[in-house]
């Protein structure tokens, strides 16, 4: 269970799920919370926080919420951009998403950036379909393409799917992305024969599993073998390893495919998503 | 059983209204030949299962077109789970007509699942599909026709037809070529 801040505000019901006050069409962002002032270190799992409607409200109105994590009150008095400050002993800084469930290794802020920057990318470069099978190193990828109006958030039963999709997507003269984790490279073999006869443009980004530190045996055959089996369908792999990495391969990720048309794959690697503990 | 030649224009009626994917086999060729080989299919010959995820994808991306998928039960029973993908996004666009013939024909007419148990338009109101039909005599072509028109859902129409390979009619097995055919009639690019 993923500890969340519940704004609580007039206007809005206490207690209910933030995917329900979601739902009611306010503006949300995801922030971090920190021990104190000042320091960086997350501790708090994914927070949403709920601001009211443009037209009702302006950036700088004061919200309140609760962090159930830490049981205690978080209050912001002031939104300048980047930093909302809070009362108490609480810091909200607004940094993207920070995800630490049970045993995972804790992210810095700085590396819980780039699922929002590379949202924000694709969707400015008018990739408007996002296909993937739930994952947990796509949840903040697949969380954002369901809450945009704007966007198809397609969820697939296989990723196979996702290739015949992409390819359709293309005839159609849109722009699309597959999500997927290692494990469902393997599925999509014979589906990317499509792709390499037809030369489509083909964009993938894969979280690796089978990688660096991982603790869960059954994922090593595939994840050691998504590259000799991408490869070997003409599929051409970037790995991106740290968080300074993600957005300058993803653009020229993007750029081979759209322009080059090719069919890349950008592989999250164990090093920069982490490893979970079993 | 019906045949396959007679039975298809009867249901799709206008097949220049559709951007239409046939997948491969006798599928693609029935299509060649009823709409003359027309730039706006996209003929399979390989790829199975790939035939509904690329309608879908298609429909999504061509909101205001009429988007149709032409194959038969080997190609479609390769993929049932697409059909639970098609359904929860439920472009009402999108119509899929499987040809079943209970027999794979191209890898010497072995009997195929719906040849024994498998009834392809269940399985589809299973997943989530609205709009579904089963055409077994030349009576229910004329509501299967209307319901491949209809916007509101996906709609799925299986046509029982009889076994045996439809006489030849050229079309491109170059993928390539075709996806730049395809987009080029459609979206008026080179590339």
């Amino acid at each position: 269970m993923v500890p969340t801040v519940m704004l609580q505000r007039s206007g809005l019901v206490a207690g209910r799920a933030p995917r329900s006050l979601l739902l009611e069409s306010h503006e949300w962002k995801v922030v971090m919370l920190s021990a104190k002032a000042g320091s960086r270190r997350p501790i708090c799992s994914v927070i949403e926080i709920m601001k009211a409607a443009p037209r009702s409200r302006s950036a700088r109105t004061p919200w309140r919420g609760h962090c159930a994590h830490l049981d205690t009150a978080v209050t912001s008095r002031r939104y300048t951009g980047q930093t909302l400050e809070s009362g108490g002993d609480v810091n909200a800084t607004e940094a993207g998403t920070a995800t630490r469930v049970a045993g995972t290794i804790a992210m810095e802020p700085s590396q819980a950036d780039w699922p929002h920057q590379i949202y924000a990318s694709l969707r400015a470069k008018g990739v408007s379909h996002f296909c993937y099978v739930p994952d947990a190193g796509h949840r903040v990828l697949i969380e954002l393409a369901q809450a945009d109006p704007e966007v198809d958030a397609i969820p697939l039963t296989c990723e196979e799917e996702g290739i015949g999709i992409l390819a359709g997507v293309d005839l159609g003269g849109g722009k699309a992305v597959l999500l997927m984790q290692s494990s469902g490279v393997g599925n999509c073999i014979n589906m990317l024969s499509l792709i390499k006869h037809g030369h489509f443009p083909l964009l993938t980004l894969v979280t690796m599993r089978g990688d660096f530190g991982e603790q869960n045996p059954w994922q090593y055959a595939m994840g050691q073998a998504v590259e000799p089996v991408l490869h070997a369908m003409g599929v051409i792999t970037l790995r991106a390893n740290h968080k300074e990495e993600v957005i300058p391969m993803l653009d020229a990720s993007f750029n081979m495919v759209h322009s080059g048309r090719q069919a890349v794959a950008l592989l999250l690697t164990q090093r920069l998503i982490g490893a979970k503990k079993f | 059983m019906l045949d396959r030649s007679e039975i298809l224009p009867l249901v799709i009626e206008r097949p220049d209204d559709y951007l239409i994917i046939a997948g491969l086999g006798n599928a693609a060729t029935d299509v060649a030949r009823l709409t003359k080989d027309a730039a706006s299919v996209y003929p399979l010959g390989g790829a199975m299962g790939a035939a509904v995820p690329m309608g879908l994808g298609l429909a999504l991306a061509q909101p205001d077109r009429h988007v149709l998928v032409v194959t038969g039960d080997g190609e479609l029973l390769m993929n049932l789970g697409v059909l639970a993908t098609a359904a929860v996004q439920d472009p009402g666009n999108l119509s899929i007509i499987c040809l079943d013939n209970e027999h794979n024909c191209l890898t010497g007419q072995q009997r195929s699942h719906t040849g024994y148990c498998t009834d392809i338009e269940k399985v589809a109101v299973g997943a989530g599909i609205r709009n579904t039909l089963t055409v077994e005599s030349h009576a229910t072509a004329s509501a299967a026709a209307k319901l491949i028109q209809m916007d509101d859902h996906v709609s799925l129409v299986v046509i029982k037809v009889l076994v045996g390979d439809s006489p030849h009619y050229p079309h491109s097995l170059d993928a390539a070529v075709c996806r730049q055919r395809f987009r080029s009639d459609l979206l008026g690019v080179a590339r």
